[in-house]
């Protein structure tokens, strides 16, 4: 019996081990498609100390990580080979370029930076810095910066740069874009003319009830708003600076550095109370706080109206192609910058580094130097792009971004020294340099909080969060009811913590 | 005696060799990275690596403990995976046995094929296969049944109360097939004289199963058995957390360890908090198979594993 059993047990482990086998081939090999084609790391290989420069300095290798979108990128290989092409001569440095897919970006980029692996240049996004920061996977960056980075000073601004700083040291250098946020109604504008709805006057989002109301009479199968993010709260970093990850907020962030708990706030019960009435009257998607679809295939459906999200110069051009309906936008909030927004993509350099120096001038260039950005953004001129007039980018005849072989709308460094997309408004960067120059800055922003001290509240607080913040934002829950219990738990899980542990921060960073 | 040992071990030898590759696979990615466990007790900095980082004794352990979800999750985890398991092995023996009363071997292995279809399916179409039928809007239950019998649609991702027995019958229907492979499997290699004999002295159908089939099969069933009992604090991240579609509402009662310590830390990447929580789950996993076992032998000695 005993043998038996034991054949049986081996037979049953063998055909675990082989199944669990063939499934850790497969990711391990999804794992290198999505990097998109390869890119011509083998072609570039390790050849060389200096065999092409002329003389005394020696061309070092920079490792350095882009992020790709899941879209074609057959010819980053060639685009790799001209861009070391490129700064060779200019810097004595050739890049290796790895490509990673957004998707799981930070999976990967975590297993890299645990396991040791020698990055140069890597960019990151959204909360990801403090994260590896917490780690001490950040190289402090002040005195590289001072030697080798002029050029990106003055090109994100003093007083933007500030964002970059954790605990008093340079962590990160923000990519230059939009750096601040406004939220607002992303529309139909077909819908609104046909019903002639005046959206002059909408200044908040109150105003919009009676505008929701007119619709709805008007045509009761429309969907007055979708959900804008399915992975985002609806309301996130609303009109105030969330300080990263939103336990704590400062609400008048312009002038006041006062941390609150954002949902026992009287201003964000008013917010969800008026979602709850909206929902209640059959405005917002039923299934809004579920949905995983994202804004644009819901606008594209045909019975919705329009969603609220994060403005950004561009970004109505930008949805009207893909959801297919000319949109027109109303600010809801004013502009406001934040250390998040302005640092929502940054430029790093890994404490793996093997040539820091190197690797700030290599940074240096991507936001100096407009040649290397269109190489970067865009690819080969003549292979994948074509320069349409003034600084206007198209594809070459006959292409599209489904045909085009390199294609790369993660644009990392300074967004405002290459070429204008064709589709892009025209004088868009000089759009968003004067939007930046005007937006209200929160008196906190280059603030980053440290949060190892309550890494244990913040780990209960994200599964509270995650039980009652889309549901109620999306009006789905009663606040009369579940508000409360939200405040309740939140309690249980120790924000009032959180809350005291960015006082106290912010009070020490402000002195 | 020797002969005999030396005959039985080149008797066996092309059993072990066809074991290598799994026992190889099983020793590079089960038993190399157990190392990783000390990750549990330090606080982790990527510049001084795993093993020059601080010890922070058991710091990192406390946010299971400390949150107030932390006696919900520990009960969903267990007691949904005691449903798989005896839900589970009550259809896979079901299933086992009804397959081996059909004597066709063409439809045998096409029925077969059928029920092992829906394990070898994705988890996230899975999800999707489950939208279909309760998406709030255009779902099949809510516009074709609920909406036929003229009753009110119901809010399925909203309401807590209907997902134990979704949970339940989406896992049970993924893996019966898969589960009743082993116990096919078993029945086959039965010696058919014990049912010629039964059939002679007059023993019905039934009392074939309950006489001879389920006793034949204790043995099977105990190992299949103590092998699960082994991961009852792990769920099934996908079916927790995709095939609810991450619903908020629905966390009370479809919130795990694992779909906790995923939301938890997956934002923040802490991978010293991530290997306490996943050596919690094993420690407990481990002293769970130590005491089945110890039970099982105490029982029935012959059918203890060790």
């Amino acid at each position: 019996m005993k043998r038996r059993l034991l054949s049986l047990l081996l037979t049953a482990g063998m055909c675990v081990g082989l199944l669990a086998g063939c499934g850790g081939g497969d990711s391990t090999s999804k794992g290198t498609d999505t990097s998109g084609g390869n890119v011509g790391e083998e072609s570039q290989g390790t050849s060389d100390a200096g065999d092409e420069t002329d003389g005394n300095e020696e061309t070092v290798d920079l490792n350095m990580v882009m992020i790709s979108m899941g879209l074609n990128l057959e010819d980053a290989g060639k685009v790799q080979d001209a861009v070391n092409e490129y700064i060779e001569p200019l810097i004595h440095a050739r890049v290796n370029i790895e490509w990673l897919d957004m998707a799981d970006y930070v999976n990967q980029m975590n297993l890299k930076l645990t396991g040791g692996d020698v990055i140069d240049v890597m960019p990151t996004f959204g909360a990801m810095t403090s994260m590896w920061y917490a780690q001490d996977a950040l190289m402090p960056m002040d005195e590289l910066l001072k030697e080798y980075g002029q050029g990106v000073i003055d090109a994100v601004g003093e007083n933007y740069m500030v964002a970059g700083y954790i605990n008093g040291q340079l962590y990160a250098i923000p990519c230059v874009q939009s750096f601040a946020r406004t939220h607002s109604l992303m529309y139909r504008k077909d819908l609104a003319e046909q019903y002639e709805l005046d959206m002059d006057s909408v200044k908040t989002l109150e105003d919009l009830t009676p505008i929701f109301e007119k619709l709805h009479a008007a045509d009761s199968g429309l969907t007055m708003l979708v959900s804008n993010n399915p992975s985002d709260p609806m309301l996130i970093d609303w009109a105030w600076d969330g300080l990263g990850d939103e336990y704590g907020v400062i609400l008048d962030a312009a002038n006041s550095t006062e941390v609150v708990n954002l949902f026992e706030t009287e201003e964000y019960k008013n917010l969800v109370e008026l979602m709850h009435e909206w929902y209640v009257a059959g405005y917002v998607q039923t299934d809004a706080s579920t949905t995983t679809e994202n804004m644009g295939a819901l606008l594209s459906t045909g019975t919705s109206f329009g969603v609220i999200g994060f403005s950004y110069p561009g970004g109505v051009e930008e949805q009207s192609k893909i959801c297919g309906y000319e949109l027109a936008e109303v600010d809801l909030v004013p502009a406001l910058a934040t250390t998040n927004t302005i640092s929502s993509s940054v430029m790093t350099i890994p404490s793996t580094s093997a040539h820091p120096e190197k690797a700030m001038e290599f940074i240096n260039l991507l936001y100096t130097d407009a040649t290397l950005t269109n190489l970067l953004y865009y690819g080969i001129e003549g292979a994948n792009y074509q320069v349409v007039g003034d600084g206007i980018k198209d594809y070459v005849d006959g292409e599209d971004m489904t045909t085009c072989k390199y294609m790369n709308p993660f644009k990392i460094g300074n967004q405002l020294i290459g070429y204008r997309e064709a589709t892009e408004p025209e004088g868009i960067n000089d759009t968003v340099k004067k939007f930046n120059e005007e937006a209200a800055v929160s008196k906190a922003a280059g603030f980053s909080y440290d949060s190892a001290s309550v890494a244990n509240q913040l780990a209960a607080l994200e599964t509270v969060a995650a039980k009652y913040r889309r549901g109620l934002e999306c009006g789905s829950l009663d606040p009369a009811t579940e508000l409360p219990k939200f405040i309740e738990e939140l309690k249980g899980a120790g924000i009032d913590d959180v809350v005291a542990a960015k006082q106290e921060q912010i009070n020490a960073w402000a002195k | 005696m020797t002969r005999k040992r030396k005959y039985n071990w080149r008797r066996c030898l092309p059993f072990y060799l066809m074991a290598l590759p799994a026992l190889i696979y099983i020793f590079i990615n089960n038993y190399i990275p157990m190392f990783g466990i000390v990750i549990a007790f330090k606080n982790y900095k990527v510049t001084k690596g795993i093993f020059g980082s601080d010890w922070c004794g058991l710091d990192n352990f406390q946010f299971l403990f400390r949150s107030p979800d932390a006696f919900n999750i520990t009960k969903n985890t267990i007691l949904y995976n005691f449903a798989f398991i005896v839900i589970g092995t009550v259809c896979a023996i079901f299933v086992a046995i009804l397959l081996n009363a059909v004597k066709s071997k063409v439809s045998r292995n096409i029925f077969q094929t059928l029920i092992l279809l829906p394990y070898l399916v994705s988890i996230i179409v899975v999800s999707y296969v489950v939208y279909a039928f309760l998406s709030p809007a255009n779902g099949f239950i809510n516009t074709n049944l609920l909406g036929g019998l003229g009753k009110a649609p119901v809010s399925w991702y909203e309401e807590a109360k209907y997902w134990p027995f979704i949970l339940v019958f989406v896992n049970v229907w993924k893996s019966f097939g898969y589960n009743s492979i082993i116990y096919v499997a078993t029945i086959a290699g039965f010696d058919n004289s014990m049912y010629e004999a039964a059939a002679v002295d007059g023993a019905t159908t039934w009392q074939q199963i309950k006489r001879i089939t389920m006793p034949c099969l204790k043995p099977t069933i105990i190992t299949l058995t103590l092998m699960s009992v082994g991961r009852v604090f792990f769920s099934d991240f996908g079916l927790f957390y995709q095939v609810t579609m991450n619903s908020g509402a629905l966390i009370d009662a479809t919130g795990t360890i694992d779909t906790y310590v995923y939301r938890g830390l997956m934002e923040r990447g802490n991978i010293g908090m991530s290997a306490a929580a996943g050596f919690y789950q094993s420690l407990v996993g481990f002293v769970l198979i130590l005491a089945a076992n110890g039970i099982t032998r105490k029982l029935s000695k012959d059918n203890a594993l060790f």
